[in-house]
């Protein structure tokens, strides 16, 4: 799934581990999401929204 | 979310994936025993690391979800072997109840083990070792793919 985890970090000048750290995830989660290997859970989407102070659909594009 | 002291860190969540590839190299090493015969100190170090590997990998509560979807590749191939492993043996005993009832007619005495059971593949420790070497591979196989592969 495409997103903008990578954008909203670097604007923020946070290193992965340190967004990691933030998200209670691992760094190599980070950049699994980041990369979109890896879709995070409805709870973890929440958690980065919530970080970032968006709605889950602003920083997700599921393409549809 | 309220403060948890005890609660994992991200270094901590990061550790869980150089455990599992600890498990992976002690897993290699006991292969490699069946064949060489290490010391009995190497043979216990590479068991630690296998089962600590394993362990990991079933116990969520302090891992993330990607670390779990990683393991979870892993559990998927280790129970297709299992189900496989079951299979074979299934055909082997078919298979001897097949031989058993010609032979008995022929000669009438019937084959007292079956092939199942004289075969290399009822040895417990060979068969565990087998379907922990499937889930390291299983856990390997997703590691590349989201490493080496093409991003979205």
């Amino acid at each position: 799934m495409k997103n903008r985890l990578r954008i909203l970090r670097a604007e923020r000048e946070w290193s992965q581990a340190e967004l990691a750290m933030h998200l209670e995830v691992s760094r190599q989660a980070v950049n699994a999401i980041e990369t979109g290997k890896h879709d995070p859970s409805l709870a973890l989407a929440f958690r980065i929204a919530r970080l970032f102070g968006m709605a889950i659909h602003e920083i997700f594009d599921d393409g549809l | 979310m309220p403060y948890d002291p005890f609660a994992p860190t991200e270094a901590d969540r990061s550790r869980h994936y150089w455990l599992i590839w600890f498990g992976a190299a002690g897993t290699v090493l006991l292969v490699f025993d069946l064949f060489a015969d290490f010391d009995t100190l190497i043979t216990a170090l590479a068991r630690g690391a296998a089962s600590g590997g394993l362990l990991v990998s079933a116990m969520p509560s302090r891992t993330d979800t990607y670390f779990q979807s990683l393991c979870s590749v892993g559990h998927r191939w280790a129970v297709a072997a299992v189900s496989v492993y079951m299979i074979v043996l299934f055909f082997f005993d078919i298979a001897d109840v097949a031989y058993g009832a010609g032979h008995r007619m022929a000669s009438g005495i019937a084959p007292s083990e079956s092939t199942a059971d004289q075969s290399i593949m009822t040895d417990g420790w060979i068969t565990l070792l087998g379907v922990s070497v499937i889930f390291y591979c299983g856990y390997a196989y997703a590691w590349a793919r989201d490493r080496f592969g093409r991003a979205e």
